[in-house]
């Protein structure tokens, strides 16, 4: 037969930016590796397509790259198979207010962030710093044991008393007492004065998947998210587009020897018993109907429901497992997107200095009220209105990357957050009606901020969370995180409680999304999954390229450039 | 961008499919191939982009060679994930009385179509066609994929036999002198078959009649690529790369850089010089020669490149085509008359008479826009390209068209979402159920993308530049250039303006690495495909 072998030690069922992940460590620790992408091009969320203007770069889901966290950043050598990490400005993302005020995270230095809160409130500033300077130092560590480890614990061991905001209570003392019993918008309420730093905190929580209405982790997001934000900042490009990330991890792939075979949806997962033993593609793939057999391992890149549902099959499921499946809730992390491209560089008139050059910004949140309303929007399906974009705007990938652009254009884009589900309008295929119409809405919204950016709009493209779904029904529902984000899916409950993510109730079945952590450009779920198939089938031992540490390849790139991160706050 | 090394043995300036194909036989060969590409996607025309989960491929749709291109077998296509359909039926002309005449690769079958339309133009058409096809697989095929003789001695060997006396004479012919040779008195019929060999911008009136044959043939035998136009463009990579070649994406090349008369290397956009032995650009000879050469270097090495080459002449008609995401696919009224004209892959609407096409096309050549033109379902051959696991039924529909670079109209970007209206109007004449068809998307590609996306095809010429006597076969893109060398010392070229043209034949690539691997004393380690060496016992090739 033309084309894959019959057998393979490895097989990953598609080709996301997680499941490239997977596939490289695997391939490289000496197993033979095949993986089935059903499209042309590899990468799902990590594309870059022209739909909208000659020579546009649209990045259509994957935005904020945040691949320099990442230890597959060092391990894999990204940067030698071409992929280069380009921010826009100093300023990594603001959150404006109507009086032209705004609230601003810098991408390297907190002193810096400290110094622009101090100007709206000493306090607010003061406890930043002390924040910085206790658990900066530690936020390597700390994203280490959380995003690129198979997690130990469930939501009920991280918002139990003892857990982790006792532990910071120690170190910081503006933390309440009773921090554990609040939530989120509770916390920034006790611990910050100023209306706008709160909701500026806030509202940055929601756009990196926290619900800061919730209790346990989230209620110390917005603690923790500003160091984040300046620790190594989130607020990335990569040269030529998010696709480029793709294009990287692909050539790494196919540099160990990996196969990579596009055009290629997998209809089944071939079980024996209670073990995955190959896959079936699909009678329209390039290699219509082959079997192909896995000595070793299936790592399933889809999400939770597709992988059980479709590709395992209903009928294979204990009842325990069927039903953790379909109480997977996929529509959280849902996204309205405007695209645009303008005609002159976006300046915001009257704003605080260094905003034109920063790379993402929120808007439509101008106290903890419009946090609230959003929360009840969300929980009741309910489209906001006006519009509330909470969950990133990106303003800088030209000035990043003026690849992205034919020269003397600019492009913008805008995540507003909404439910899928739109029973007001009757149901989510009604999203096709309503499109251009919320589009303007959200034009009208960021008009209210700055009309310079509208008026200087050449073309606009709207993406709704159905668009999102049928581009990658793997994004059931047009979640962008492939699923939850809330605590109820932390840690060891991710996908169900039970499951062993990345180990599922199958042998030889292993999942690389839907998994703890989120599906993100950190790559942490394809690298957890490697770690947890690496040492089930014996190959982790003995890999000394397999080393890095969370932040670490991407601090040494940062000090290859000049740029050094952490410096505490004085 | 990664660090590239300082030299290599080839530099190949362009990744579209001949910059690909010519990648993946020299590497293989034994070169250190660098591949440098503007985009940030390999490919060229070969794109597939999403809307929607909607697959739109935006250029390039229906290929003419797949089924004899030596690169398919050679490089390994279809171990690299590439595959091609045919479709049943090649194409199908509407009449607005809700009639269709069929044409299939299989002569027969187009026969009995054109019987209930003219039983003695399926006489003929059976007779036309076994000549024909001799015609086009023995002399025309075998040309595509070697070098072109030159004019005079082309004509001299022609006349050794009886296929090749034939070529002679219709290089004289216009497109209508070869159509009225034919005999055929249908009107739908040679409608028909003058659309096929016009479609990608043929003059009608100018000479090389032959390419009337070879179009219509070839189109006749056309396929999609499975996935998406862009899957061919994925192989071709993944073949080279696994052959070790270097791919630069994003890294547009601005000068050539020369020792006098002789080409040592490129320098990139970003002021990185590369070197090599051997520089292959895939660009518009004005490009070429005038933009990375520089005239400097043209004129020492020959008087008459710079002359020759700003008297290129570009197309005189460009292509517009709008895509369509909808809910159901297109479901023609004519198949109560033929069921299979309703999957016919080019379904011709807007157009019954010869009069009525030459009228289009002096339109088009005066710069107006009108709803002539070809419908495509890809998705009926491959329904992958739509999101059929969320929207089931759903389709992928393109309208394709003539149209001018320059429209009397206004501007593109004002009139061009009002044509996508338009046009599905008229389709819905001959597809009724298209008129209350949900539109999840349209896009349209019109000739001022075109050329914003492929600055190459500049004016929107599909092709690099007009398929005319003096653009054609040893001409192309003229003399001193047509054997792929150029005046340029270790300078050559291989994309759409040499011969044998546009179009994705897979050839242009094929030829150059021949010639590279001979001038670098490579070992060829592809052998000929059987047809072209009969096509030499024949003295059809040179």
């Amino acid at each position: 037969m033309a084309g894959p072998d019959r057998e393979y030690d490895v097989i990953v069922v598609g080709g996301g930016i997680n499941g490239l992940t997977a596939a490289i460590y695997l391939q490289r620790s000496g197993l033979s590796v095949a993986c089935f992408e059903r499209k042309l091009e590899a990468g799902a969320g990590a594309c870059t397509e022209e739909v909208m203007h000659p020579g546009v770069k649209v990045n259509l889901c994957a935005c904020n790259m945040v691949t320099l966290w990442s230890p597959v950043y060092g391990d894999l050598e990204l940067e030698k198979h071409g992929l280069e990490m380009l921010t826009s400005g100093e300023w990594g993302m603001f959150h404006p207010f109507r009086d032209r005020s705004a609230v601003m995270f810098h991408s390297f230095e907190a002193q810096k962030t400290y110094d622009q809160w101090s100007t709206i409130n000493k306090n607010d500033a003061e406890l930043f710093k002390n924040a910085f300077n206790t658990l900066g130092p530690m936020m390597g560590d700390t994203l280490h044991s959380t995003q690129f480890e198979q997690p130990q614990q469930g939501p009920a061991e991280v918002v139990e008393p003892g857990g982790l905001a006792t532990m910071l209570r120690a170190l910081i003392p503006q933390i309440p007492e009773n921090a554990h019993e609040l939530n989120g918008i509770e916390l920034a309420e006790a611990v910050y004065e100023d209306e706008k730093i709160r909701t500026a905190v806030l509202t940055n929580c929601i756009m990196s998947g926290s619900h800061p209405w919730e209790g346990g982790m989230a209620t110390l997001m917005p603690i923790i998210f500003p160091i984040l934000q300046c620790v190594q900042s989130v607020t990335w490009t990569c040269r030529g587009g998010s696709h480029a990330l793709t294009h990287a991890l692909c050539s790494a792939f196919a540099a160990h020897g990996g196969r990579l075979f596009t055009g290629c949806p997998v209809d089944t997962i071939i079980m024996e018993g209670d073990e995955a033993k190959g896959v079936v593609l699909s009678e329209h793939a390039a290699y219509p109907e082959a079997e192909v057999r896995a000595r070793r391992a299936v790592v399933s890149n889809l999400s939770c429901q597709p992988t059980f549902l479709d590709l395992v099959g209903e009928d294979k499921l204990p009842d325990w497992v069927a039903e953790g499946v379909h109480a997977y809730k996929n529509d959280e992390a849902v996204m309205f997107a405007n695209y645009w491209v303008l005609d002159r560089p976006p300046h915001w008139e009257g704003y605080p200095e260094g905003i034109d050059t920063a790379f993402g910004f929120n808007y439509g949140l101008d106290s903890v009220a419009d946090i609230r309303r959003l929360q009840h929007c969300l929980e009741n399906d309910i489209l906001p209105d006006p519009p509330i974009v909470a969950g990133l705007s990106v303003q800088g990938f030209a000035h990043a990357d003026p690849t992205q652009a034919p020269p003397g254009q600019y492009t913008m884009m805008s995540w507003a957050n909404v439910p899928y589900k739109l029973p007001e309008h009757g149901g989510p295929e009604k999203w096709d009606v309503i499109r251009e119409d919320y589009g303007d809405k959200i034009d009208d919204l960021l008009r209210e901020y700055n009309p310079q950016l509208t008026d200087s709009v050449i073309a606009r493209y709207c993406n709704t969370p159905l668009d999102y779904y049928r581009k990658n029904p793997s994004q059931v529902m047009g979640g962008t995180a492939s699923g939850p984000t809330s605590l109820k899916w932390f840690g060891t409950a991710r996908p169900f409680p039970g499951c062993g993510a990345p180990r599922t109730p199958f042998g030889n079945l292993y999942l690389s999304n839907s998994i703890w952590p989120f599906g993100t450009t950190t790559l942490g779920a394809g690298y957890v999954a490697a770690t947890v198939v690496a040492e089930d089938l014996g190959v982790r031992e003995g890999q000394d390229w397999w080393r890095y540490q969370a932040l670490e390849a991407g601090r040494e790139t940062l000090a290859a450039r000049g740029i050094e991160v952490s410096a505490p706050v004085v | 961008m990664a660090k590239l090394e300082r030299e290599y043995d080839v530099i190949i300036v362009g990744g579209g499919p001949n910059g690909l194909v010519a990648a993946g036989y020299l590497a293989k060969a034994g070169a250190k191939v660098l591949l440098l590409e503007r985009h940030h996607e390999l490919g060229g025309g070969l794109i597939t982009e999403e809307w929607s989960g909607f697959r739109f491929n935006t250029h390039a749709k229906l290929m003419m060679m797949m089924d004899v291109a030596p690169a398919y077998e050679d490089l390994e296509l279809e171990s690299w994930g590439c595959s091609y359909k045919h479709p049943d039926a090649a194409a199908a002309i509407f009449t607005r009385d809700g009639r269709a005449l069929t044409l299939y690769p299989d002569i027969e079958r187009s026969a009995a179509s054109i019987a209930r339309f003219s039983p003695a133009d399926a006489e003929r058409y059976s007779e036309v066609m076994q000549e024909w096809s001799i015609l086009v697989e023995e002399a025309l095929v075998p040309a595509t994929f070697t070098l072109p003789m030159p004019m005079l001695d082309m004509v001299v060997s022609y006349q050794q036999s009886e296929v090749g006396e034939l070529v002679n004479e219709m290089a004289e012919e216009t497109f209508l002198e070869t159509l009225d040779a034919t005999g055929f008195e249908n009107e739908l019929l040679r409608t028909a078959i003058l659309y096929l060999g016009t479609m990608y911008g043929m003059d009608p009136d100018g000479g090389l009649g032959f390419l009337l044959p070879l179009f219509f043939h070839r189109l006749l035998h056309a396929s999609i690529i499975s996935n998406g136009s862009h899957q061919l463009a994925g192989s071709l990579a993944r073949f080279a790369n696994n052959h070790g070649v270097t791919f630069e994406r994003a890294a547009p090349v601005v000068k050539v850089l020369c020792d006098g008369t002789k080409a040592v290397g490129v320098r990139l956009a970003g002021g990185d010089e590369v070197f090599a032995k051997k520089v292959i650009t895939t660009t518009n000879p004005q490009t070429t020669f005038l933009d990375l050469v520089g005239e400097d270097a043209c004129n020492q090495a020959s008087p008459s490149l710079v002359e020759q080459t700003k008297a290129w002449e570009w197309e005189s008609t460009s292509t517009l085509n709008v895509h369509y995401a909808l809910d159901r696919r297109p479901e023609h009224a004519a198949a109560e008359f033929d069921p299979a004209a309703d999957r016919a892959l080019v379904k011709i609407m807007g157009v019954e008479t010869v009069d009525d096409l030459l009228e289009h096309i002096d339109g088009v050549r005066r710069g107006e826009f009108d709803l002539v033109g070809a419908g495509m379902t890809l998705t009926d051959l491959d329904p992958m390209q739509a999101p059929i696991d969320v929207e089931p039924g759903s389709a992928v529909a393109c309208w394709e068209t003539l149209a001018p670079y320059e429209n009397a109209e206004g501007d593109w970007d004002d009139v061009a979402q009002g044509y996508a209206e338009r046009i599905l109007d008229t389709w819905a004449e001959y597809a009724p159920n298209l008129a209350d068809a949900r539109i999840i998307r349209s896009y349209v590609n019109h000739p001022a993308y075109i050329e914003a996306k492929l600055p190459d095809m500049k004016r929107g010429s599909i092709k690099h530049g007009a398929y005319v006597t003096t653009q054609m076969l040893s001409n192309r893109p003229n003399i001193d250039c047509s054997s792929y060398r150029t005046p340029i010392e270790d300078l050559y070229v291989a994309g759409a303006s040499v011969w044998p043209g546009g179009m994705v034949l897979l050839a242009g690539g094929y030829n150059v690495a021949g010639v590279v691997a001979d001038d670098l004393g490579l070992d060829r380690w592809w052998s000929e495909p059987d047809f072209v060496i009969r096509a030499r016992e024949q003295g059809l090739v040179g």
